[in-house]
């Protein structure tokens, strides 16, 4: 154990980029496929609990978003930075998997005629705020719940969102405005309607 | 507010409520097991990449899909209207929940697919070159192919009766499996995609595309095959016989055969075995299993070295044999998966069991050793909060000071904030005076705002008497 010295200068070269991970991973790095899965693997699992992928499909839909950008490195050119694509890889799937519901619930409805069973709770989601958040986030289109999710949560630069989203950034600023206005309006009258 | 984040801190409550749900959000990351499993599935991806599976053409940036032309608009349409009759005729067909449902075939010179909901109590059959798709109880999903035969019991359990079925079994709960049967076999699934095949002499063929599943003898209570994807197995000629006969596919791995009725054979086992004991309270026995394991090599191996140290703190109290368990982990696998979390766990250990020498020259290593880790600004405020106790302001406020500029820092914010400026205060600093208002205004019913408004007293106290 050396003597303890936050002041020391932290060697920043030992941390492989994405780019350099990328690389390895195309020549059958297992190692670099573990490390790049642990450093977006969080992200992925926040980003599309807060599409609205319920919490018993959230570890499914992170698989199938791995297995994509895995089945489709070769092709990542690096123009952009390997994180917006795998952004723009989970919100297409969590889009897959909306549609996916809807159908589903369209053919229970009409075949089984018996509601699916409800899910079990998830104790990460106790809190009533995020409960009330995504409930208010459902009611948003798709795409500006995307744009205020990359935005808000996600914390990303427009222009990164504008990739992501594939629309210009004038148009992400507009959806982002009409975004936080609704959920504002939205929050209001849920609160004046809760004793 | 536009243009700028959503801070949390208007004057509106409703906008401010909203504020601190983003906050929320922003901290739902998964807890360590499912990044585990999470990391355990993914794993899997080579292999099926390496037995040539294309990847979708529709992933790289910023390319636009070609829009479809009206005529298929059109084709959609009618094809949607068509399949609503469908659907509309096979709601309206009278049902009786209480007899048996027989689901006869007709027979057609192409092979048709009907989906049904959940499926009753009873037999359902496919005729030829008919094909039939249907939930079970349990959200498990069934499809027969054409001239099969399955039956389902009151408890929504199947029985493959003859032909070919595939079943896709949602993720089963721990401790709790999906069984079929076929013939004198059991095949107990955790949550997979298989498909179970009767042949004309009743012989057995269980062919694996996802997950694991385990082939028990129910007349023996025996198991007699642990697949995984890729790999089919074959019952013998005569059912229960002693001889097992293998047919591997093009790009099967070997299948592993257990000792029926032995103890855990296999790391899947031991793990499976581990995780038991702890879930019955018998952590002694958990620990010397996970011990077990962690002689093996691969990523349970590496699992087991870090659970070793959990259950030594966790479950028998005992933080100086967790410590060096977790040193140990280190050792072993310094570039480990669970590396930040084992360190994580030696400075909180260390912190708890009163050694904040040890506690802090930990920290100091992590914060200097992880740059990019999500916990880096915690631990730089507990390296602040250790100095602190100490009385070295001065490296106290470099460690907050480096926690503030960690772009994780969510919940250490606040305090790191607040202590730096009270550290700086104490050295005399002037501009300690602005860095506990500038805590006040940002955090104005914050958890330290007493503390805060007492040094802005006392600091504005001894400014007077200097002057």
């Amino acid at each position: 154990m050396n003597t303890p010295s936050l002041m020391r200068p932290v060697p920043r070269s030992s941390v492989p980029t994405d780019t350099e991970l990328v690389a390895r991973c195309r020549r059958g790095d297992h190692v670099a496929w573990r490390m790049l899965h642990d450093r977006h693997a969080s992200t992925v699992y926040r980003f599309l609990s807060a599409l609205g992928v319920p919490p018993e499909e959230r570890e499914d839909a992170c698989q199938d978003v791995f297995i994509a950008v895995y089945r489709s490195l070769d092709r990542f050119r690096g123009a952009a930075r390997l994180s917006t694509w795998i952004y723009r890889i989970a919100a297409r799937g969590a889009g897959r998997a909306m549609r996916k519901r809807r159908v589903q619930s369209l053919l229970s409805t009409l075949l089984m005629r018996e509601p699916a069973p409800p899910p079990d709770p998830d104790p990460s989601e106790r809190s009533a705020r995020l409960a009330t958040l995504d409930t208010l986030l459902n009611r948003l289109s798709p795409k500006k719940r995307l744009v205020l999710v990359l935005f808000e949560i996600e914390e990303l630069p427009v222009d990164e969102i504008s990739k992501i989203a594939g629309c210009p950034e004038n148009t992400v600023w507009s959806r982002l405005h009409h975004a936080r206005t609704e959920l504002t309006t939205m929050a209001r009258k849920t609160a004046a309607r809760t004793p | 507010m536009n243009g700028t984040r959503w801070t949390g801190n208007e004057t509106d409550p409703v906008v401010a409520e909203l504020g601190r749900a983003f906050d929320d959000a922003r901290d739902r990351l998964p807890d360590d097991v499912t990044l585990r499993r999470m990391w355990a599935r993914a794993a899997q991806v080579e292999v099926e990449v390496v037995d040539g599976e294309n990847a979708s053409d529709d992933l790289d940036l910023p390319v636009r899909r070609a829009r479809a032309p009206r005529w298929l608009g059109f084709v959609t349409g009618m094809a949607s209207t068509a399949a609503l009759a469908v659907a509309c005729a096979v709601w309206l067909w009278p049902r009786h929940p209480s007899a048996p449902v027989v689901v006869a075939a007709h027979t057609t010179p192409a092979p048709v697919e009907t989906l049904l909901g959940p499926t009753a109590e009873g037999m359902i059959r496919t005729g030829a070159g008919e094909r039939l798709a249907l939930t079970l109880a349990g959200g498990t999903e069934a499809r027969l192919e054409s001239s099969s035969a399955m039956r389902v019991d009151r408890a929504g359990r199947a029985a493959v009766e003859s032909g070919e079925i595939a079943f896709k079994v949602p993720h089963q709960t721990t401790g709790h499996s999906y069984v079929v049967l076929a013939g004198p076999y059991r095949v107990v699934v955790l949550g997979t995609r298989f498909s179970l095949r009767l042949d004309d002499a009743k012989r057995v063929f269980v062919d694996v595309q996802e997950g694991v599943v385990e082939v028990w003898d129910h007349s023996h209570i025996a198991r007699v095959a642990r697949l995984a994807p890729g790999e089919t197995w074959a019952s013998p000629e005569a059912p229960a016989a002693e001889s097992l006969s293998v047919t591997p596919k093009a790009h099967a791995r070997t299948i592993a055969l257990a000792s029926p009725g032995t103890a855990p054979t296999n790391v899947d086992d031991t793990e499976a075995a581990a995780q038991a004991a702890l879930a019955a309270n018998e952590p002694t026995r958990a620990l010397a299993l996970y011990r077990v394991l962690a002689q093996h090599g691969g990523p349970a191996s590496e699992n087991a070295a870090y659970e070793i140290g959990k259950i030594l703190r966790d479950r028998m109290g005992q933080p100086t044999s967790a410590v060096a368990a977790w040193r140990r982990y280190r050792a072993d696998h310094p570039n480990g998966l669970l590396r930040v979390e084992a360190d994580v766990s030696i400075i909180e250990t260390l912190v708890h069991a009163g050694d904040p020498s040890g506690a802090l020259a930990e920290a100091t290593d992590f914060v200097r050793d992880h740059p990019d880790s999500e916990r880096r600004a915690e631990i730089a405020r507990v390296a602040g909060d250790l100095y602190r106790t100490r009385g070295d302001y001065k490296r106290a406020v470099t460690a907050y000071q480096i926690a503030l500029a960690s772009p994780q820092v969510r919940d250490a914010a606040e305090p790191a904030t607040f202590h730096r400026a009270e550290c700086l205060m104490r050295l005399g600093d002037p501009s300690g005076t602005e860095a506990t208002r500038a805590y006040l205004r940002r955090w104005p019913s914050g958890r330290f705002r007493t503390e805060a408004e007492r040094l802005l007293e006392s600091g504005d106290g001894a400014s007077t008497a200097r002057l």
